[in-house]
């Protein structure tokens, strides 16, 4: 826990180190490089967004932070150890919200606890008012198929975060629903992340949802896979949807949509 | 729905009342055109024929019952503990699972005669029939329930550092009994089949058994009798597999009833 003010100050070591890693596949038509020379610094505590054109490498970078997959050159670490398997205390979100059609809404948020042998009475309080959080105390006995689409997506956050992990990976999560569902979701989300304070990284094809939502939006470029330039946000918090509306916003937004056509994303518009 | 008014009955009728109907269109059709009972007897000599000796059908009949369902449990048990070496193991798969698709693709009917020089006339052949022709749709349908699990699962459990027997037990284990529950449902028709065929290659019980007696005797109402038996056991089977799976998968997208 650090207060939010001098979270920057004091720290030397950042939270997760991403030091010149490289990752590349083999592929029928030979080696695709998913990545490649990327470094990145994440501060305990920020909110980090990964913003780029499908085939950029952002999941490819997230999964190997979550310690899923294993990087081809350079070091990956998470407060100071290197990263090898899924570390403790992570939290994971997908774009589909793979919740378990056999479990209710309260069984579902309580998996992780389940998996990590966790004292279930312990925990069972905090699932209960995660989900009272995210407005959903009515449904805790609910299947998932009988919620909406933002409302599953909302247990799959409160799944991620039962346990109190320092460390949130959101891969795309609000990618599959619609614009007023996912306005919603990105102020909660900012909610708790004011409240929590993780470590948030966040996958997204959205500019104005990293912008709205990031400390800072790191763009990235396709084939191969890289960062271009990590753009720091300063807009106070808490952010109103309001804020998408301002100069500042606007000015961000060109910035990200000017580096992203320079990468050769929206080519089609330009000829 | 439930008001069964005659228009509805017309649209829908139900099932009591089209049985109803085609015996009796078959009654009339056989007082009309008597053909000679050995080729078609009429439903009235059928009847009368269970009625004669209702007691020796029961037994023939249990004798059936309870091969199928012994030879159905054994496929189902060997036949999951298959699958899940099969999922688990690239060595199971590619000896046990190849195998076993190379002898699916032969008939499996022509095995009986073998397995009744294995192991007499007596239950065991009748039950290994059952066993042998059950166990494919088991082992098939299994190994698909198993593996399908989506890429977002698997990272997902991998991320909550779950251990693999948890991720079985909690998540690879109910994902997979709906296509379990539908190789059952399969399953347990096919054992029905293994067991007659068991008795018509050699057997002294049995309603396959009282198939063939009573064809050599040109005795037909009881063979319709005994053909009636098999398929209101069939069809008893399956609803028992279908009552258990309501139970055993509610969250199952064919199974919902809305909540409210």
């Amino acid at each position: 826990m650090t207060d939010g003010g001098g979270r920057m100050a004091g720290e030397t070591d950042p939270h997760i180190r991403v030091h010149n890693v490289t990752k590349s596949y083999e592929s029928p038509s030979g080696d695709v490089l998913a990545l490649t020379g990327v470094s990145l610094d994440i501060n305990n505590g920020e909110f980090i967004s990964l913003l780029g054109p499908s085939g950029c490498g952002k999941s490819t970078l997230l999964k190997l932070v979550a310690g899923l997959d294993t990087a081809t050159s350079g070091t990956l670490s998470l407060a100071g150890q290197p990263i090898s398997g899924p570390p403790f205390g992570l939290g994971m979100v997908f774009q589909k919200d793979v919740l378990l059609d056999w479990r209710t809404v309260l069984q579902n948020v309580m998996l992780p606890v389940e998996f990590q042998d966790l004292n279930k009475a312990e925990y069972l309080d905090r699932a209960k008012q995660l989900l009272k959080l995210f407005g959903l105390a009515d449904f805790l006995d609910k299947h998932p198929w009988e919620l909406s689409g933002g409302m599953r997506q909302r247990v799959a956050i409160a799944r991620a975060l039962v346990t109190n992990p320092s460390l949130l990976l959101m891969d795309e999560p609000f990618g599959a629903l619609d614009a007023l569902t996912r306005d919603e979701l990105n102020l909660e989300l900012q909610d708790i992340w004011m409240r929590y304070r993780k470590t948030i990284m966040f996958v997204t094809h959205s500019i104005s949802e990293a912008i709205l939502l990031s400390d800072r939006v790191c763009i990235m470029a396709a084939r191969p896979g890289r960062i271009m330039e990590v753009m720091a946000v300063e807009f106070p918090r808490p952010r109103t949807l309001a804020v998408r509306e301002s100069a500042e916003f606007s000015a961000y937004t060109r910035r990200a949509r000017q580096l992203l056509e320079g990468s050769g994303v929206f080519q089609h518009e330009k000829s | 729905m439930k008001k069964a008014s005659f228009a509805g009955w017309l649209q829908q009728p139900p099932v009591w009342l089209v049985l109803t109907c085609l015996l009796v269109i078959w009654q009339l059709a056989t007082w009309l055109f008597k053909p000679p009972v050995f080729i078609l007897p009429d439903p009235i000599s059928i009847g009368r024929a269970l009625v004669d000796s209702p007691y020796a059908y029961l037994i023939n009949a249990y004798y059936t019952a309870a091969n199928t369902l012994v030879g159905f449990s054994l496929s189902v048990v060997i036949g999951f503990a298959l699958a899940l070496g099969i999922v688990y193991s690239r060595f199971l798969e590619a000896t046990i699972y190849t195998t076993l698709v190379a002898i699916n693709s032969m008939p499996k009917v022509a095995l009986a005669p073998l397995f009744v020089v294995w192991m007499g006339t007596g239950h065991s052949s009748k039950i290994a029939m059952a066993f042998l022709i059950a166990i494919f749709a088991i082992v098939i349908d299994a190994v698909l329930g198993l593996r399908s699990l989506d890429n977002e699962i698997v990272d997902l459990s991998r991320s909550m550092r779950a251990s693999p027997l948890k991720l079985l037990w909690k998540i690879r284990l109910p994902n997979a009994l709906p296509s379990l529950f539908a190789g059952m449902k399969v399953a347990i028709g096919l054992s029905l089949v293994g067991v007659l065929v068991g008795e018509f290659v050699s057997a002294q019980k049995g309603l396959g058994y009282l198939i063939l007696a009573a064809q050599g005797a040109f005795d037909t109402p009881r063979v319709f009798v005994s053909i009636l038996l098999l398929s209101v056991m069939g069809t008893l089977f399956f609803r028992l597999i279908e009552l258990i799976e309501r139970r055993a998968i509610p969250w199952h997208v064919s199974q919902r009833v809305a909540s409210h």
